[in-house]
């Protein structure tokens, strides 16, 4: 079930622009290794993807308003 | 001993290096050690055989190390007498020891392996951490050879007759298992005589090994010789078509077989236990885990070479057998715990109480404690914060109850190590501090963080105080959680008059409950009224007689012939059932029940069965045994076919009994009929475990074994009053033919599939159409559903031996039941919030314990708090959140989220 | 088909029935009954949609056992069927009347007012999501313009729940959209895209594709273009089609009728852009 839910999740977020930020695997409590291989390569993965873009869109939207009225007042002759 | 908390410094600090033998003397440990990490109790001991400070009288590290205080040097051997009404014994077996095949150059090459060092290599906690290595030059290897039956089927290296029954299975397991952790395309070769994989789904893995190109070569490997240069293993052996051929590999892994330690053959000398050539138990068919001295029992490869579910079987078996002329004494030696009575906290606000543990250095060593402490104290609501250096000693146990009575906690968070080992503990804590023992958290400080992160204290700290800041979020919002004890009905149901069911019943009425026996037909017995012999070659019908006479001599025991069921409610401790007999309806209501419903023979319309009259299948071969009938001293030739049904696309699995029933009817043949001359057709010989004896002894009594292929099956024509048998002879590779007075078809087993039955104890049926047990290896005869119990043939074909001890195994865990007068439930488990139900069904569908159920009237789910396992499947699935977890809720769960992110 | 509804009031085949009814000339959704049997010369067939079954659903929660009859197009079948897998109707106390309106290989164009394409604005068009697109075109995009993209049309909403109202689909008694620890109550402008992905997650195994959401909504995110992806990854990993599949929906099944590995976690690769 958590397979598939997961699964599902992953690719509705890749529709967003926001895919390999969700990840998942099974590792039993005898398998150190791959524990630490995995947490390795994830917390790698998502560094190298940067910082989570959402947070970033506060910022996006007040510059994004900004542009809206300067496009209005620009086309909309005063 | 009772201060050690197996923190393991000891070992670290001590400087003595001694062979690991758990792990095959492939790495070393120290002189102060656990053997492995499973090891129960989990307490550090010394091996005086190498410590140091034995020797030579200076050392102590471990004790200078060791916080806790719990190095003892003077600890003693003492000796202990204990009074007991039986004894079992499961000594288990040893590995062969394959130095003796000396043509293998097991010890003078280092990549020529057991399977137990394989074993260990593959593991996750061996000496390669589960890399696939091999030990010359902990190279990954590309191309691995298994050699089957080293030490097993062999009279002439060793005295090992009897086929170890595992290693085929085991050495497929390990081709497949290597697959998944090489990094290329492993190239693995099986080299076997006969591949035994008889047990239950094991034939389709076997194919599914071989579809996926693992190759099984039917060859005895002559020898293995290093490859000069290289650390290579070149093997010869002779092929099918009798050409000798040279191969390659990197590695070669020793299937070895399974045997008797001689510490066990001498016990056995002084317990007066009488053992078979082999050194395993002398038993008869008919009581598989009694051993020749009355009160002592048997189980596991002690009474023949076997698997784990098998052995595991056998283990229950053992105990219901060693318990049957105990019953009178069960529970007058228990004690009652007294407990405090619970405070009511409902109105209190909270007040968290948190306990920092350092683990002596364990934790202490890397985060820094003090500052945690402090940092728990300016959490919300917490009122009261302790630094132990072992918070789970005695002392601080006892400390404990007394601070949370004196500054009224009434929640406590534990930041130490992990629930998985000491939750139980504190939370006996709580109890006796009058609070309930599920306002109780623990952080794990020590597995989670100071263990990982030993090389960054700093992180480590901080890691520590946000696991603190998760506990104590989610603990702030627990709630006392009630658990209710429900009476059982302290009687059984069994379902099927076979030798399995009447087994079960009678050691049940033997341990003192009621049972009642269903059986649709009018008379008992079942299969085992058609067979003749026993595989050790005690009359079954003779034994079934007994069976049946003392089971209707048994007050305790109902017996319902003729009878069906038609309906089941309830569930573990309080199930009712309707049981029909045509005339008239009964409900009966039981604790538990337990699905002996057996199987039947195939009746195949091939090879001229039910055409010509001397086509036989094996249940009317053994009736013309005990009519004697005059066909079989007239007979001058007798055939066998087996696999008949088996091993084919309807039936893709083993049957089991097939093999060993023929070579027992041949033996039976020759012995009323000397001069008969008799053909076995055969895929691959399954003789398992001592009945390889039998396979032996009929070939050298003159019986001839052909071996057929699946696409290559004998051709039966009628003959006048014979019929003629064409094959392929593998060996002159040309086609032949004999006549036969008798063709007896070694024919299937199948299931009975009984989709009612299934429905009725919402119990799992695999694609075979035998019922599916809860774990196949660990939980052989219990189902997923609590309170139901399987045994027998419904489980799988077998031999009546191992029927029998399914039977006592299924009655063993019955017990475990019906000894208590009540069962505990609730606590961690889900309750669905009626108003935000809307009756979608999805938490019915997702449950896998089928402990939800529609309440129709009220159009909502309801949760069966005795069957529920908090599992949380439903809590996930539902759109609305309705499902309540307890202890787990999802206000708690966001809480911790919350907490992980506030850093 | 009015006769036959008729008949149907009459002889007690359905207590009461679901259609259209001009109203001021407009058409609006209306419950004829046995009662008022004339009125049923009214119901008419037009372009106008509304989520009738979804007015049954609310019926039968009052009355159990009102048996309705209903006129459904092709999404009202489509939303029947789901309902009935997740209990909240009884196929036996529900009876339509057809009428064939979507785009098929028999008819190629659908006629229905959501049908007629929306006039979206060029600032829309240079920023946000063009609701007129095909899913392979949205994700034609790079990863970054698609969050920007996406991002810039879940901002616009203005929490009037107006998608979730008018879902045939959305029954629950209990909305995860209201809930505190998913979605915080209060705040305007909503969590996004929490609130868009919640609902996108509850809409697995659950959306027809009928677009009333989208057709509801005040600020016109493409709605139906986020839910046909749910509804895409649905038929690709389960092979399940939502509205037509006769089976449990895959998220309402325990065991192994569906085989999925997780994916493996990999280090990203360095892609240099250079």
């Amino acid at each position: 079930m958590t397979v598939k839910r997961i699964t599902f999740l992953q690719e509705l977020l890749g529709l967003l622009g926001l895919g390999g930020r969700l990840g998942l695997s099974w590792i039993s409590s005898a398998e150190a290794q791959k524990f630490v291989q995995v947490v390795t390569d994830f917390t790698q993965k998502i560094k190298s993807l940067g910082p989570n873009p959402l947070s970033a869109f506060p910022e996006k939207r007040k510059a994004a308003a900004a542009g809206l009225l300067l496009e209005q007042s620009s086309v909309m002759p005063a | 001993m009772d201060k050690c908390i197996a923190c393991g410094t000891c070992a670290e600090k001590c400087p003595k290096k001694v062979d690991d033998f758990y792990n095959a003397r492939l790495i070393k440990r120290k002189a102060i050690y656990v053997p492995y990490s499973q090891t129960v109790p989990l307490k550090y001991a010394i091996d005086k055989d190498n410590c140091i400070y034995f020797k030579n009288g200076k050392c102590r590290a471990c004790e200078k190390f060791c916080e806790a205080g719990a190095i003892n040097f003077d600890d003693q051997e003492t000796e202990i007498t204990l009074n007991v009404g039986s004894l079992i014994m499961a000594p288990g077996f040893k590995s062969f020891d394959p130095s003796r095949y000396d043509t293998y150059s097991y010890t003078a090459l280092p990549n020529v392996v057991t399977s137990l060092e394989f074993e260990r290599i593959l593991s996750a906690t061996g000496p390669f951490m589960g890399h696939l290595a091999r030990p010359s030059d902990e190279k990954e290897p590309e191309k691995i050879a298994w050699f089957q039956c080293v030490g097993s089927r062999d009279m002439n290296r060793c005295d090992n007759g009897y086929c170890s029954s595992v290693c085929c299975m085991y050495a497929v397991k390990q081709t497949v298992v290597a697959r998944e952790h090489s990094k290329v395309l492993l190239d693995c070769s099986i080299f076997f005589m006969d591949m035994r994989t008889h047990g239950k789904d094991f034939d389709r893995y076997y194919e599914n090994a071989k579809k996926e190109g693992v190759k099984f070569i039917r060859s005895r490997v002559h020898s293995v010789e290093a490859l000069p240069g290289t650390d290579d293993l070149l093997v010869r052996y002779v092929d099918d078509n009798g050409h000798l051929e040279k191969e390659t590999f990197n590695m070669v892994v020793l299937s070895t077989g399974l045997e008797i330690d001689e510490n066990v053959i001498e016990l056995s000398k002084r317990l007066r236990i009488d053992l078979d050539q082999y050194h395993f138990t002398q038993s008869d068919s008919f009581h598989p885990v009694a051993t020749s001295v009355p009160g002592i029992y048997a189980c596991g490869a002690f009474t023949g070479p076997k698997d784990i579910p098998q052995s595991v079987m056998e283990a229950s078996a053992a105990a219901c057998a060693a318990t049957e002329r105990l019953a009178p004494a069960r529970n007058t030696e228990t004690r009652a715990v007294d407990t405090p009575q619970e405070r009511d906290i409902t109105r209190e606000s909270s007040r968290i109480g948190v306990f920092v543990c350092n683990c002596g250095i364990n934790i202490g060593g890397v985060v820094r404690v003090p500052e945690v402490a402090e940092f728990a104290r300016t959490l919300p609501n917490v009122v009261y914060v302790e630094e132990n250096l072992f918070t789970c000693s005695q002392d601080t146990q006892d400390k404990m109850t007394e601070v949370i009575r004196e500054k009224g906690l009434n929640r406590v968070v534990v930041a130490a190590c992990t629930p998985r080992t000491h939750e139980g503990l504190f939370q006996e804590t709580l109890i006796n501090a009058g609070l309930n023992k599920y306002l109780f958290e623990m952080a794990n400080i020590r597995n989670h963080d100071s263990w990982v992160h030993a090389d960054d204290p700093d992180a480590a700290t901080e890691k520590a105080k946000d696991l603190v800041r998760m506990a104590v979020a989610k603990t702030d919002l627990l709630s006392p959680l009630q658990q209710t004890d429900l009476s059982i009905t302290q009687s059984a149901l069994v379902v099927g008059g076979g030798v399995s069911g009447m087994t079960a019943a009678l050691s049940l009425a033997h341990q003192g409950y009621p049972v009642h026996l269903i059986e649709k037909s009018d008379s008992l017995g079942g299969n085992a009224l058609t067979l003749y012999r026993a595989h050790k070659g005690e009359e079954v019908a003779t034994f079934v007689k007994e069976l049946v006479n003392e089971l209707e001599s048994e007050d305790l025991i109902t017996i319902h012939e003729n009878s069906t069921i038609t309906g089941v409610d309830g569930f573990i401790g309080n199930f009712k059932s309707q049981v029909t007999n045509g005339v008239s309806k009964e409900e009966i209501a039981h604790g538990v029940a337990i699905f002996a419903t057996g199987a039947k023979e195939y009746k195949p319309d091939e090879y001229l069965y039910g055409k010509h009259r001397a086509v036989v299948t094996h249940s009317e071969m053994d009736q013309l045994f005990q009519t004697n009938a005059p066909r079989l001293i007239e007979a001058r030739n007798v055939a066998f076919i087996q696999c008949v049904g088996s091993r084919n696309e309807e039936h893709p699995y083993c049957s089991k009994v097939c093999c060993t029933h023929t070579v027992e009817s041949a033996l039976e043949v020759k012995r009323r009929n000397p001069d008969a001359d008799i053909y076995v057709f055969y895929r691959d010989m399954r003789t398992y475990g001592t009945r390889e004896d039998l396979y032996r002894k009929a070939r050298a009594e003159g019986v001839l074994f052909v071996r057929y292929s699946k696409n290559g099956k004998p051709v039966v024509s009628a003959d006048g009053d014979e019929v003629k048998i064409e094959f392929r002879d593998p060996i002159l590779n040309r086609t032949l033919a004999v006549q036969a007075d008798i063709l007896c078809l070694a024919t299937a087993i199948v299931s009975h599939r009984d989709h009612a039955m299934a429905q009725f104890f919402k119990v799992p049926m695999d694609a075979d159409g035998w019922f599916l047990e809860a774990h196949q290896k660990l939980r052989p005869v219990d189902f997923a559903n609590d309170g139901v119990f399987l045994c027998g043939m419904a489980h799988y074909p077998k031999p009546i031996d191992e029927s029998i001890a399914q039977a006592q195994a299924a009655a063993s865990r019955a017990l475990t039941v019906l000894a208590m007068d009540t069962i505990r439930v609730g606590g961690i488990v889900c309750s669905i919030d009626a108003e935000l139900c809307s009756g979608c069904l999805a938490c019915i569908n997702v449950c896998p314990y089928i402990a939800i159920s529609f309440n129709d009237d009220k159009q909502v789910a309801e949760v069966n708090e005795a069957l529920c396992k908090g599992c949380g499947a439903c809590a996930a699935t539902c759109p609305s959140e309705a499902p309540i977890l307890m202890g787990f809720n999802n206000k708690e769960l966001y809480a911790q989220i919350k907490g992980a992110l506030a850093a | 088909m009015n006769n036959k509804v008729k008949a149907w009031l009459e002889d007690g085949t359905i207590d009461v029935f679901l259609g259209y009814k001009e109203v001021d000339h407009h058409p609006l959704p209306y419950c004829f009954t046995k009662e008022r049997l004339d009125e049923v010369d009214d119901l008419l067939l037009s372009p106008a949609r509304y989520s009738l079954e979804k007015i049954a659903t609310h019926m039968t929660d009052e009355e159990p056992d009102i048996k309705i009859g209903m006129l459904a197009r092709d999404c009202n079948s489509r939303a029947l069927n789901v309902l009935y897998l997740w209990n909240q109707l009884n196929p036996d106390n529900v009876r339509t009347v057809n009428v064939n309106c979507c785009p098929s290989r028999l008819k190629e164009h659908g006629d229905c007012s959501y049908l007629e394409p929306e006039t979206v604005g060029a600032y829309k068009r240079r920023v946000g999501v063009d609701n007129n697109l095909a899913l392979k075109d949205v994700e034609a995009y790079d990863e970054t313009e698609r969050l920007d993209r996406w991002m810039y049309e879940f901002q616009k909403c203005i929490k009037c729940y107006g998608c979730r109202n008018i879902c045939p689909v959305c029954f629950c008694k209990e909305c995860s959209l209201e809930h505190d620890e998913l979605v915080r109550t209060g705040p305007l402008l909503p969590d996004v895209p929490v609130f868009h992905m919640v609902r996108a997650v509850h809409m697995a195994g659950r959306c027809i594709d009928c677009g009333l959401c989208e057709a509801a909504c005040p600020m016109d995110i493409p709605l139906r273009l986020l839910y046909q992806k749910v509804n895409q990854i649905v038929m690709d990993l389960f092979d399940y089609k939502t509205g037509t599949s006769v089976e449990q929906p895959p998220f309402s099944i325990l065991g192994d009728t569906v085989t999925l590995e997780p994916k493996p976690i990999e280090p990203l690769k360095v892609i240099n852009n250079e």
